[in-house]
């Protein structure tokens, strides 16, 4: 049961990683078209800046589970490497139900902030005036998935189960093993 | 002791008109003594520019500066604030205050909670380095920065190319020419020093095409749990801070035509003529969008343009 | 409470929470988070979502995914080997000439991504092993790349000087361009150094056995040819009239992947998948830790804690140049714990008028602040040039990494007392090439 949910959220944070990795790439291509279009062409260009905006924006929340999963979100570890083994798996249960903590908070608000947008049906204040709702939706999906995965973490942690990746839970480095190679 | 929170995004401290303003609301208050003191966070440190108008509203911002068109995203009738051609100058402005106008955008303000307490509005001015924009004709294959999407729509109808930045990038974006023009507030033309990249400024003047809605709110849930006392004295040191605004900013004017004429730029108005052709394109293009997108929009252009 | 209580409590809280080794984004998004809740109670909730959004929603901020992109392109493709080899050849015969490849790929590397840790990583990975290999000892082969690694904010571009150009509404443009004479000082001195050190310790390894001829060493400079070409094209791009610095870094990321690509034939999925997936983990990383400084700046704020500190120290009342010291001893201070990233949101709004108003060049003060920031990236507890040395060398001691690295930190002080003696050599190239302010 534990192993099962542990790897589906796993995956899901790939799922999503791979969407933000994609939006990253869009982003990068429309600064490109933008550029064409203004300096080749002198053509004015309407919806690019905003896109580019949102989509980049959108793209670190998305990302931020999978990089949890991946332990590439940077933390200090002086502590951690004082004290016994036992001791460090004690303090990084409480670290995790910390992180869990602000994670729930932000889904909440979050939440409130892609509800009224929705609602409210805002818009960007520009030209082009796209929905706020939709890059504002990777708050609730960022933050909830970060959640999911946090609750991940922790039941591996409990159960001794490991984490579908082998460097996640027990070396204290962790967090840089992933670091750009 | 009562303690508000106001904020704004331009720099304290330095004499920027509208920091002023909330400066002078604060003291005013201050020494009305009814218990109230009023924290002023300048330049951004508290809320970011477009963060401010859900914070006032939601009561957990107590004061601000706010140019009100930057919540046209959440309220679309306030793209009317920031909208080519409807104020003119600033005797316009005056009698714009007091019309239909402005009593409609009010209410609308009001009923998203928040309160005016002084009005202000911000004129603006247009430069280039390729040559002097008035008809126009003149700003056909410019690339220009624009402040405002309503201008940036009558600006790609004249013909203009546009490119987004933030106006602290403006000036290095007319020295290596990513940018041929640009279109932003008489303060921005002054702190920024384009006077050292433009060749041609176009002066408010008479005929502005450039007007800004930024008035001092309040919020509605800070207000209503005040004492009657304690309102009185915001009141009035809001209407006082308006007069203040009324008489700085037409020297702020100058200052930016005496500055750009000092550094040897050519300084022109728009004539009523080149005025009515820009009108003919706004029509066209940010008055047609505004009356399409935005329920009761066609109603409020007519009101504002039939402010003598 | 007084904003000074509130503030130390919020510190201290803060601390406690790092102390645990969960994510540096979380733990001052958690105390930000507690102080807001115990000031405003739970409406607080509808701005936070805002706060930290918009915190990051901005064009200019799209710029550090994509320069961070460009340095991933360059280290996940043998361009980076090719580089190091290639100044190898050059060097091998002066005393410490690895050091020196060393540092000098990492400055030339740094020329092509805003982020310092990517430089570390890239030019660690291969230069690490290879200095042990020639007998090097672990802290000289890692306070190298330690510190080398920390050009890469100093060097335009520049995450960092983004970040400051937004957080102060200053030119990033000209930030970039205040910062290249002192990046290649600072470059000249580090190597000062090795050479001195390696002098001094009569390391004379790789002269021993290696020798290049003058032919070997010409065929190998059409392979730093890309590196070159990208280079200059991002240039182009940012000051030729092309682009906005912050579409120019989109430009550049295209164009160094374009290159990497064709140069060395990456035409399956696999490692091109590879270089983006590295970058969007490092961006997100650098994002989610400057979101949530956001998020504790306006905790910060809100307490009325910025404005006490600001009040404190511009009635301080001391000269100037005694301000600028405890200016710099508070971002010391600050940097020691926090990534750069998260100090700049915090303090440039708040120094920047204090500063300004005791009459220093906000885009000299930009280039001091750096330098302090790169001070902070090799001091424990937090220094991310260190975690990611820690992470391709796990087997030497943290304490050769750091003792390697302490002397850089006295190189790089003395380069700060240089700026202010000569500020000319921050100021006088964007003064010359964009008009003086
Ligand atoms: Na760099
Ligand atoms: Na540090």
């Amino acid at each position: 049961m534990v192993k099962a949910y542990i790897w589906t959220i796993s995956q899901i944070s790939r799922l999503f990683a791979f969407i933000a990795t994609a939006l990253l790439i869009a982003s990068m291509l429309v600064v490109c078209q933008m550029i064409l279009l203004r300096y080749a062409f002198n053509l004015p260009t309407i919806w690019q800046t905003d896109f580019v905006v949102f989509a980049a924006t959108a793209a670190m929340f998305l990302g931020a589970p999978y990089v949890l999963l991946k332990g590439g979100h940077v933390g200090v570890d002086v502590v951690e490497l004082m004290v016994s083994a036992p001791t460090r798996r004690g303090l990084k249960l409480i670290g995790s139900l910390l992180g869990l903590l602000f994670c729930v908070i932000m889904l909440l608000a979050g939440w409130f902030q892609f509800h009224d947008a929705w609602a409210g049906n805002w818009k960007h204040s520009s030209v082009w005036a796209p929905p706020l709702w939709v890059p504002l939706l990777s708050l609730p999906i960022g933050f909830g998935l970060l959640s999911l995965q946090y609750t991940a973490q922790i039941l591996s942690l409990l159960t001794h189960q490991p984490q579908d990746t082998s460097n996640a839970s027990e070396d204290p480095h962790s967090a840089l093993k992933e670091m750009p190679q | 002791d009562t303690v508000l929170k106001a904020s704004h995004q331009f720099p304290g401290g330095k004499g920027d008109i509208r920091d002023e303003m909330v400066q002078l609301i604060a003291r005013d208050v201050a020494a009305a003594n009814v218990g109230l003191t009023i924290q002023v966070f300048p330049g951004s440190s508290l809320y970011k520019p477009n963060d401010q108008w859900n914070a006032l509203t939601r009561g957990l911002l107590d004061m601000t500066s706010f140019p009100l068109d930057y919540a046209s995203g959440r309220n679309p009738e306030f793209s009317a604030t920031l909208m080519p051609g409807l104020v003119g100058n600033f005797d316009r402005a005056k009698r714009l205050n007091t019309s239909p106008f402005m009593a409609d955008i009010k209410k609308i303000i009001e009923k998203q909670g928040a309160i005016v307490i002084s009005d202000a509005w911000l004129s603006g001015a247009f430069a280039s380095k390729k040559g002097c924009i008035t008809s126009p004709e003149t700003i056909k294959g410019q690339t220009i920065r624009a402040a405002g999407p309503a201008f940036e729509e009558m600006l790609v109808g004249a013909g203009a190319s546009i490119s987004s930045m933030p106006s602290s990038e403006i000036y290095t974006g007319m020295q290596t020419g990513v940018l041929d023009a640009a279109n932003t507030s008489s303060a921005s033309f002054v702190s920024y020093r384009l006077f050292e990249q433009a060749k041609c400024l176009t002066a408010p003047g008479e005929n502005a095409l450039w007007f800004m809605y930024e008035p001092v709110l309040v919020s509605k849930k800070t207000f209503d749990k005040l004492t009657p006392e304690q309102q009185k004295a915001i009141l009035a040191a809001g209407k006082k801070a308006e007069e203040f605004f009324d008489k700085e900013v037409r020297k702020g004017d100058q200052v930016m035509i005496d500055a750009y004429k000092k550094a040897g730029v050519q300084v022109v108005e728009m004539t009523k003529a080149d005025y009515d052709a820009w009108l003919e394109i706004a029509k066209k293009t940010s008055y047609k969008n505004f009356a399409e997108k935005v329920p009761g929009g066609a109603k409020l252009i007519d009101e504002a343009l039939a402010v003598k | 409470m007084s904003p000074t209580a509130a503030g130390l409590l919020m510190i201290f809280a803060l601390f406690v929470l790092l102390g645990t080794g969960m994510p540096i984004a979380f733990a001052l998004g958690l105390a930000a988070v507690s102080a807001l809740f115990f000031q405003s109670g739970f409406d607080i909730f509808y701005v936070l979502g805002d706060t930290m959004f918009s915190g990051i929603a901005n064009l200019a901020y799209v710029s550090i995914p994509m320069f961070v992109l460009m340095g991933a392109a360059v280290a996940s493709s043998p361009a980076g080997s090719d580089l190091y080899t290639a100044l190898d050849r050059w060097l091998n015969r002066v005393p410490g000439g690895l050091v020196l490849s060393n540092i000098g790929a990492c400055a030339i590397f740094s020329g092509m991504t805003g982020s310092s840790p990517a430089t570390c990583a890239a030019i660690g990975k291969m230069g690490i092993p290879e200095m042990l290999n020639r007998g090097y000892p672990n802290s000289v082969a890692t306070g190298s790349i330690a510190a080398g690694g920390t050009l890469g904010i100093l060097i335009p571009p520049s995450v960092t000087l983004i970040v400051y150009g937004i957080a102060t509404e200053s030119s990033i443009g000209r930030l970039f361009m205040a910062g290249v004479i002192p990046g290649i000082m600072l470059t000249i001195m580090f190597m000062i150094w090795a050479v001195i050190d390696c002098k001094r310790k009569g390391y004379v390894f790789d002269a021993g056995g290696i020798r290049y001829t003058l032919k070997q060493r010409m065929a190998s400079l059409p392979r730093i040819l890309p590196f070159l070409l990208i280079i200059a094209g991002t240039l182009y791009v940012l000051y030729g009239g092309v682009a906005t610095p912050s579409e120019a870094a989109g430009a550049g990321a295209f164009l160094t992947l374009a290159v990497v690509i064709i140069a060395y034939r990456l035409f399956r999925i696999k490692p091109v998948a590879q270089i983006f997936s590295s970058a969007m983990r490092e961006s997100v990383m650098i994002m989610m830790i400057m979101a949530s400084a956001e998020l504790f700046a306006f905790a910060l704020s809100s307490l009325y804690i910025t404005q006490s500190v600001a009040t404190f120290i511009a009635d301080l009342d001391v000269n100037r140049w005694v301000l600028m010291l405890i200016i710099n001893v508070f971002l010391l201070i600050c940097g020691m714990f926090l990534p750069p990233v998260a100090v700049i949101v915090m303090t440039a709004p708040m120094l920047f008028p204090i500063v300004t108003q005791a009459g220093f060049d906000p885009y000299w003060f930009a280039i001091i602040l750096t330098i302090n920031m790169e001070v902070g990236l090799i001091t424990p507890p937090i220094g991310l040039n260190l975690f990611v040395i820690n992470a391709i060398a796990p087997k030497i001691p943290t304490r050769d990494i750091l003792w390697g690295a302490l002397p850089y930190v006295i190189v790089m002080f003395i380069a700060i007392l240089i700026l202010c003696v000569f500020p000319d050599i921050v100021t006088w190239l964007p003064n010359h090439m964009l008009g003086a302010m």
